[in-house]
């Protein structure tokens, strides 16, 4: 049975600004890459933050039916709120352990949905370390951001 | 808009209501209805069967639709209620009418001479800062695929200088190489972009 990878990453020219979002997802027997697909997408408007949750948010959705998919993404804030901080969110009606307002809840509860149909795995690596597909993720989430750049 | 591409859907508009109908908005729909104020009024530019029609009037919006199959507009009053018109893109002739304009790869069977036209005629009929969806397959040229129906594809670029040139400003893009699988069984790459009036 293959594995599905999807290798996630955001850009963001300002905070906020123009930004865009990469997928690299790959389907992969042991070492072998079965299949390759890329998605990529970009706001006018927005923040690193939210497109590295963009990013994980349209992997999943891409998926047509229910799979188990481990999810790299070189954002801790993705893999932490994910995996660390999320249930208390939702326990303490998306406030944080300070009782303030939970950062892009719109998108944390989107990706929480999306989540849902699939068996997730999160994990993290260092950006910009030479990791291939990493780059690749970075390179789409690049492209996704270059028509919404100054005009 | 291309004869056979009309008689393709004419002859399967049933079939296709079957395989592409669902009970739930996806989330390119969901986003429209977001973008949409409550209640506000949507056109569903190449309906089809009307499904998506459907689901916007049950999340509260005041659904226009219209096609150019006649089969598809029927099918969608039989099926849905939904009361189409049926008529070919360059009739859209609305002005400041619509909230949000969904046009849900279905411009892609209009001639790419009338795309600048067709996108000119949909920011006339948005009211201002209306919301357009649209979705296309990614490519060059203009191909018939196996079922008979005409597509014109659009490199992301491209689409995106004709929308600007239309008075939009872009909203967000996706670009999905390898798209999920269309009524011929292949995968196709397709973007989805929506920009305001």
């Amino acid at each position: 049975m293959p594995k599905l990878y999807a290798y996630t990453d955001g850009a963001c020219s300002g905070n906020p600004g123009p930004g865009g979002w990469g997928v690299l997802l790959l389907a992969k027997d042991g070492e072998t890459t079965m299949k390759t697909r890329s998605l990529s997408g970009g706001s006018a408007e927005t923040t690193n933050n939210q497109m590295e949750l963009t990013a994980a948010i349209m992997a999943l959705e891409a998926l047509q039916r229910p799979s188990s998919i481990t999810i790299v993404t070189d954002s801790s804030y993705v893999k932490d709120g994910m995996t660390k901080w999320i249930s208390s969110w939702k326990k303490n009606g998306w406030k944080t352990a300070a009782k303030k307002a939970v950062k892009n809840e719109e998108l944390w509860k989107k990706l929480d949905v999306a989540t849902q149909r699939h068996e997730v795995s999160w994990e993290w690596i260092k950006g910009h370390a030479g990791h291939v597909e990493n780059e690749e993720a970075d390179e789409l989430a690049r492209n996704g951001m270059a028509p919404f750049k100054s005009k | 808009m291309d004869k056979k591409t009309i008689a393709y859907y004419d002859s399967s508009a049933q079939v296709y209501l079957d395989k592409t109908s669902r009970k739930k908005p996806d989330s390119d729909l969901r986003s429209f209805i977001a973008a949409t104020p409550p209640g506000g009024d949507v056109l569903d530019f190449g309906c089809g069967p009307g499904n998506s029609a459907a689901m916007m009037r049950a999340a509260g919006l005041t659904v226009h639709a219209s096609d150019g199959s006649l089969e598809m507009v029927r099918i969608a009053a039989k099926h849905f209620g939904i009361n189409a018109v049926h008529a070919d893109f360059n009739e859209l002739d609305d002005i400041k009418k619509y909230n949000s304009i969904w046009a849900n790869f279905s411009l892609l069977h209009a001639p790419r001479s009338e795309m600048p036209s067709n996108l000119s005629r949909i920011f006339t009929a948005l009211k201002p800062s209306g919301y357009l969806h649209l979705g296309l397959k990614i490519g060059n040229g203009e191909k018939r695929d196996k079922l008979g129906r005409n597509y014109t594809f659009y490199q992301p670029n491209e689409l995106s200088s004709l929308l600007i040139s239309a008075g939009f400003s872009l909203h967000s893009q996706r670009i999905d190489t390898n798209g999920t699988i269309s009524m011929t069984g292949a995968l196709e790459p397709f973007m989805i972009v929506t920009a305001y009036a």
